[in-house]
């Protein structure tokens, strides 16, 4: 017995080794549980108190200039809106002629950014607005320009967002002027690129591509990129690389999309997958 | 380590943690925004200058604390960590071995950064069409490269504290 535990003693460094590797492991398999989105939550909330401090000191020589730019936005918006307003009637008045069901879309959240992570492939943003504003995770999240990302973690003042250019973000999308459709992701280096697209798919550079109906977490037609190259991958795919229409450097506010994937869908799709 | 030791480290631990993941982006280089990472510098440190167990189980702590901060797959800065402080501790010095020690002590530095950011590449880009090639060069061997400018500033710094005592 003394054997076995002098043995023990020597080999302990192993065995920590060991324990503390199996630990890791466990966590990284059992990634998005519900424990650990717990300990993530008051992480994030922690986190977010210091970044939102440290974003209210203002950047006086920017200020001048955001300042213009707003106006112009605003004037631009303005016009925008009321030709929005025209549409939504007409969208309106064709949804009931053709029977068309409504799109979940209730509203939504404005969120400033208080802190980016823009490391390696891992890109994210901390918003400042949380459970207590009603944002919930895969809410998707967007700018005037496009889709940013969606919701991955929750507190009750911040969440945090992943970014288009984040290596775990899959979206369903279509190419606006021929509607083929594709799985676009971050290819980790440089790229968003659109995978799935048959080699005979009619995609050129120049097209919009935007969120489909199949998409479970966004509402279809969110703009999303521009095909900015496109040629052959192998004999029967296309390699298809977009430009996203967001500036992600240059992002300071955000608009968190209150709609969240119908449940009847999830769980009809998630049983017919079991099955 | 006494617990006045384990205070000091936590504190430079909570403010490296703090510095990394809401400042450090503002030093990235290049397209694919690599930056140092100073928390596995003080892992390391730690590892030589304590031993493997402290250097695993702080190299643990902090990178699971990095791993709920990210947001992002936890459990795989952990375990880089956890590996890169178990290394370093490997070259842990006693009195007698400690010169020749430091004199190697960036290429040790160098040695942990590579392995632990191997590992936590490697499965990072797990199913990406990339090869690991081409994320040894374009992020590995980057990311080590950057963090040991500022092993290097450590190590100096450590040096001119001990001069002076």
């Amino acid at each position: 017995m003394k054997a076995i535990g002098l043995f023990l003693l020597n080999i302990k460094e192993y065995l920590i080794f060991s324990l503390l590797i199996v630990l890791s492991l466990i966590l990284i398999f059992s990634n998005d549980n519900s424990q650990v989105r717990f300990f993530r939550a008051i992480a994030v909330g922690f986190i977010g108190t210091i970044q939102s401090g440290v974003s209210a000191v203002p950047n006086v020589f920017e200020v001048q200039k955001e300042n213009q730019f707003l106006r112009e936005k605003n004037i631009e918006l303005s016009n925008q809106l009321s030709e929005l307003k025209e549409a939504k009637l007409e969208n309106i008045r064709l949804s009931k002629l053709l029977g068309l069901k409504n799109v979940n879309l209730s509203g939504v959240i404005i969120a400033s950014i208080v802190n980016k992570s823009l490391v390696q492939a891992r890109n994210t943003i901390t918003l400042n607005v949380g459970e207590s504003d009603s944002v919930k995770i895969n809410m998707p999240v967007i700018t005037d320009d496009g889709l940013v990302g969606r919701i991955v973690s929750t507190s009750s003042s911040y969440s945090i967002a992943q970014l288009l250019l984040n290596r775990n973000l899959n979206i369903s999308v279509k190419v606006q002027r021929s509607r083929v459709d594709g799985i676009l992701n971050y290819d980790g280096s440089e790229n968003v690129i659109i995978n799935n697209i048959p080699k005979s798919a009619d995609v050129k550079q120049g097209d919009i591509i935007l969120t489909s109906e199949y998409s479970n977490y966004f509402p279809a037609g969110i703009p999303v990129g521009i095909v900015s190259e496109e040629g052959n991958l192998d004999n029967l795919f296309k390699k298809v690389i977009v430009k996203p229409l967001v500036n992600f450097t240059a992002l300071e506010e955000v608009f968190v999309l209150k709609h969240l994937p119908e449940n009847e869908r999830v769980i009809l799709e998630e049983y017919y997958s079991k099955k | 380590m006494y617990f006045s030791e384990y205070l000091k480290f936590a504190i430079i631990f909570a403010v490296l943690i703090i510095v990394q993941v809401s400042f450090i982006w503002l030093i990235a280089i290049s397209n694919y925004n690599i930056t140092p990472d100073l928390v596995i510098v003080l892992v390391i440190y730690i590892g030589i200058t304590r031993g493997q167990i402290p250097g695993m189980i702080s190299g643990f702590i902090a990178g699971l604390t990095m791993d709920l901060l990210n947001g992002s797959f936890i459990g795989l800065l952990a375990l880089s960590y956890s590996v890169a402080g178990f290394i370093a501790g490997y070259f842990s010095y006693t009195d007698s071995s400690k010169s020749s020690v430091k004199r190697s002590i960036i290429g040790i530095m160098f040695l942990c950064t590579v392995v632990a950011y191997s590992i936590f590449f490697w499965i990072y880009y797990q199913g990406v069409s990339i090869s690991y090639g081409e994320v040894f060069m374009k992020f590995v061997l980057t990311t080590s490269i950057y963090t040991l400018v500022f092993g290097v500033l450590l190590t100096l710094f450590s040096n001119v504290i001990e001069t002076k005592k």
